[in-house]
């Protein structure tokens, strides 16, 4: 009976060797969650515009009628950004003669978490927190003359810039 | 690339990636040498694979011609991001601006719209 008692009290103390660290030592704990939050901006081109010209012929203009903008939209994380539009420099697809003389200006207005309407290119406006809808219009102005008849294409960059 | 110290402890974070045209977008990179290197990450949210041009400026606009990368142009599968290196010749203090541009889509009638995104990158030399 004796030596029982023996064996069992070693047994206990053996058990309690082997209760995880953990649980003998506390009977409730946090449990951690990591993470982290990018402070990103996403530029997405949804869709390229149509120029047309106006009824002199010396303009070729997202804003006459038969134009239409392009379209683009920002997303960000943060209030940690601006947007703005580049003027081109010239027409990347013209027929010969077309650029001669010729100015062109850019502009972008915005809805969703920003509200910009037609800023001038070269201007940084700042970008609201979430998703932007961007309209981006272009103008080419001639200085002398008027546009040959043909085929038109012109660039305009929308840029996403920490601020 | 020898001698170079990243210390961007911050812009090596890992993250889940989401959507996102250039990762970090803003960052400082600390160097006791004369030369820097950085780790960015782009992003393409396109359907389409695309080809991302880099290009990097100071703070008038002007390019860098000591501001290099592997290739100027980096290939992105649809729905992913690809890593690259900018490495360069590091001053007491720069502000390097580095451009994520993407092509001019060409599904409309006269106007091309492209995308571009750009993060600032202050380079630091420390010491000497």
């Amino acid at each position: 009976m004796r030596f029982n008692r023996k064996i069992g009290f070693c047994l206990f103390v053996l058990a309690g060797l082997f209760i995880p660290g953990g649980a003998r030592a506390q009977l409730s704990g946090d449990v951690i969650f990591n993470g982290s939050l990018l402070d990103i901006c996403i530029v997405l081109v949804t869709g390229s515009g149509t120029i047309a010209p106006n009824a002199t012929y010396t303009e070729m203009s997202s804003e006459h009628a038969g134009g239409a903008r392009g379209e683009a939209t920002i997303t960000t994380t943060s209030t940690n950004f601006d947007v703005a539009v580049d003027a081109p420099s010239a027409f990347s697809s013209a027929p010969a003669g077309a650029d001669t003389g010729v100015t062109y200006e850019a502009m972008v207005s915005a809805s969703g978490v920003t509200s910009l309407l037609d800023v001038v290119d070269g201007v940084l406006s700042p970008l609201g927190l979430g998703l932007t809808t961007l309209d981006v219009g272009v103008t080419a102005t001639r200085g002398a003359g008027v546009f040959p008849a043909g085929a038109y294409q012109i660039p305009v960059t929308v840029r996403c810039v920490a601020s | 690339m020898r001698g170079v110290l990243i210390s961007l402890a911050a812009l090596f974070a890992a993250g889940p990636a989401a959507a996102q045209a250039l990762s970090p977008m803003t960052g400082e990179v600390r160097t006791y040498t004369d030369r820097f290197a950085l780790q960015l990450k782009a992003f393409n949210p396109y359907e389409r694979a695309q080809r991302f041009q880099l290009a990097f400026y100071d703070e008038t606009g002007a390019r860098f011609a000591d501001v290099q990368s592997a290739a100027p142009v980096i290939y992105v599968p649809p729905g992913e991001e690809v890593s690259f290196y900018v490495w360069g010749m590091a001053a007491q203090r720069r502000r390097i601006n580095i451009c994520v541009t993407s092509p001019y889509f060409l599904d409309g009638v006269g106007s091309q719209v492209r995308g571009e995104v750009c993060g600032r990158y202050d380079i630091v030399r420390l010491g000497g």
